[in-house]
């Protein structure tokens, strides 16, 4: 059993860690389209991860994933830490020079990035002080 | 390998109270009442509850099944507070059985 399985591998920590690379895919992209605002022909990229992750982990509004088979697994650690968002383009309609980047829906989308960065790190941050707390028994 | 003075002198004070039948039995419990350790096992299912409430709000925030920050942050901080509460209590209980131990008797 090693460290990183007892420690790190449960399955809030995966989907943080996973929710933190999305959300650096997702400056990297956005930072691309804000470069290339006024490049002819330039379609602007977006990723969309939610429904894929939610699709995932079972955790859909509308209906839970009902397994038909007993011995189908729900998805375990290692898939969830291998599942690696798809890039798709933006389907705006484009100016006549076909370039469809949207200055303002870029920059709305890069606060929510950033914002989502921000949170999911302070919750990364307080579930790991719960487990240092157990470590040290409160001691110090 | 019983006292015998011990005892007869417990009668004496205590009258009928004590017998050698209620010797090791727990007290009686009104209707309703729970015992201590009832009362601590419930307390702590309901501290790792909390705990796996907050992993799931986690979760929620994560995937994008909800935008409010604020609830997140919320049982998380519930989780952190119960344990560490908890982890308090556990001390204190450890160290009094260890200042009984060490009694003279």
């Amino acid at each position: 059993m090693s460290i990183e399985n007892l420690l790190f591998s449960d399955r809030a920590n995966v989907i943080m860690k996973k929710g933190l690379d999305v959300e650096m895919m997702r400056n990297s992209v956005i930072a691309a389209n804000i470069a290339n605002v006024d490049t002819p022909g330039y379609k602007a990229k977006n990723i969309d991860f939610e429904k894929t992750f939610q699709d995932a982990l079972g955790t859909e509004n509308q209906l839970k994933v009902s397994t038909t088979n007993s011995k189908h697994l729900a998805p375990g650690i290692d898939t969830l830490k291998a599942m690696e968002p798809a890039v798709d383009v933006e389907t705006d309609p484009g100016r006549p020079d076909g370039n469809n980047v949207n200055i303002d829906k870029e920059m709305m989308k890069l606060a929510d990035v950033q914002m989502g960065y921000d949170a999911l790190t302070t919750m990364l941050i307080k579930r790991g002080s719960i487990t240092k707390y157990a470590i040290t028994e409160g001691k110090g | 390998m019983s006292d015998i003075t011990i005892q007869s002198g417990l009668k004496s004070i205590l009258g009928p109270g004590i017998t050698d039948d209620a010797k090791g039995q727990a007290p009686k419990l009104a209707e309703g009442q729970k015992s201590f350790g009832e009362v601590l096992s419930d307390s702590l299912r309901e501290v790792n509850q909390l705990q796996i409430d907050a992993d799931k709000a986690i979760e929620d925030f994560s995937t994008g099944q909800t935008k409010n920050v604020h609830e997140t942050m919320l049982a998380l901080n519930k989780a952190d507070t119960a344990f560490k509460m908890t982890m308090q209590v556990k001390n204190k209980i450890v160290e009094a059985y260890q200042e009984i131990i060490r009694m003279q008797v």
